[in-house]
């Protein structure tokens, strides 16, 4: 090791972060080298200088601590209501998508309705009274023909699905007008008052009653629609 | 906290002394409680701590940085001073004459007692290039400490930054 070597070393040296190796060569270098060893010393001797100038007393950190902490507690509680404001909002958006979406249920018995009544797509119908009515049972309906308003009569009727689930479907005609009527079995619900909707060029109108849930379509209009909707319902005619 | 009364005195003698001193120790610790998930366990947390007061003492920029190479520290020396606050403010004189970098070099090497190492992961920079500095901030200390050469050192630290 030479003067030069030493000089770059010194920092290691004074930090302690020289190798046991390295370390012996640099000390044997200072045993030989008067202006290096002088040299180390004087720094060994400020370096004691400033640190025993500035590094004592540590100062009261009371004050700094008490206004951090407080800025943590305001933070959290910011976060706190940022988060709880957001699920409000989140909320709010599911409850009013919820709301003002059309329910699967009926926008798939709109489809169904135009597809196999208004466009005749072919399926297997049953058409005998007895076959219906044995499937009408299994809804706890009295007689699925009896529904059928003056003029209308059943013309047939199949199992099908709406919103994924099971729903006797049956189709009432007076020879011009067509009418679907969906029975499916009741979900759970609260019986609901008689409620209309319009999708596409299908009216529809649904209730439940204790016993099934019933949703008529037609493509005619959405006051006939109520009013056949009235019928099966069993309510007088407005 | 165990670290706040460390970290405010390394950032009074950072900053000069000045009240940035408390702000700058209060960001730091705020910002470490809202990026510990960053601190990698195994490593020193004394040193990311350091670490996040260099950053936003030189993020903060010119407005600290620019000022304090020149500017006298106002060290409060009790009336009858004694030699050891004597002392204390000819270090600290002779401290705040030193560029910035030199200064912070310094601080944390001597002062707070990191190593070469720490000091070169506190502040992003190469082992070599935390070593010459520290040579090149010892040097100047040792030539403005003895005023003969004082001038000469502070002008030639300048030049070196």
């Amino acid at each position: 090791m030479n003067c030069r070597d030493i000089a770059d070393l010194a920092p290691l040296h004074l930090s302690g972060e020289l190798e046991v190796a390295r370390r012996a060569a640099f000390d044997s270098h200072l045993s030989q080298c008067r202006s290096c060893a002088r040299q180390m010393e004087q720094q060994v001797v400020m370096d004691a200088r400033l640190a025993a100038a500035l590094a004592a007393p540590l100062p009261d950190a009371t004050a700094l601590e008490r206004s951090v902490r407080a800025r943590i507690a305001r933070e959290r509680s910011h976060r706190w209501m940022f988060a709880a404001a957001a699920a409000l909002v989140l909320f709010a958006a599911v409850l009013g998508y919820r709301a003002l979406r059309p329910p699967h249920l009926y926008a798939d018995a709109a489809l169904d309705h135009r597809l196999e009544v208004m466009e005749h797509q072919p399926r297997h119908w049953r058409t005998d009274p007895a076959e219906i009515q044995k499937l009408a049972a299994k809804y706890q309906l009295q007689d699925a023909s009896a529904w059928a308003p003056a003029g209308y009569r059943l013309e047939h009727a199949k199992m099908c699905g709406v919103d994924g689930k099971p729903a006797l479907h049956l189709v009432y005609t007076d020879g011009a007008r067509e009418f679907s009527v969906y029975i499916l079995r009741r979900t759970g619900a609260a019986p609901t008052n008689l409620h209309t909707v319009s999708i596409g060029q299908e009216h529809l109108a649904a209730f439940q009653t204790d016993r099934f849930e019933a949703v008529i379509a037609t493509a005619e209009s959405s006051a006939e629609c109520l009013q056949f909707a009235r019928i099966v319902a069993g309510l007088p005619a407005s | 906290m165990p670290e706040a009364p460390r970290l405010l005195r390394f950032a009074r003698r950072l900053t000069g002394e000045t009240p940035a001193a408390e702000d700058l120790a209060q960001e730091t610790l705020l910002k470490a409680w809202r990026s510990f998930h960053q601190f990698r366990a195994g490593t020193s947390a004394h040193a990311w701590l350091f670490r996040i007061l260099v950053n936003q003492f030189y993020g903060q920029g010119r407005k600290i940085r620019a000022a304090p190479a020149m500017v006298p520290l106002e060290v409060q020396i009790p009336a009858g001073a004694s030699s050891q606050g004597q002392a204390k403010l000819e270090m600290a004189e002779a401290l705040s004459a030193l560029p910035v970098d030199h200064r912070t070099v310094l601080l944390l090497g001597v002062v707070e007692g990191f190593t070469c190492r720490e000091i070169s992961e506190i502040l992003s920079v190469p082992m070599g290039t935390v070593m010459s500095r520290l040579s090149r901030a010892r040097e100047a200390l040792r030539e403005i400490l003895a005023p003969e050469r004082g001038i000469a050192a502070v002008a030639r630290s300048q030049r070196d930054r």
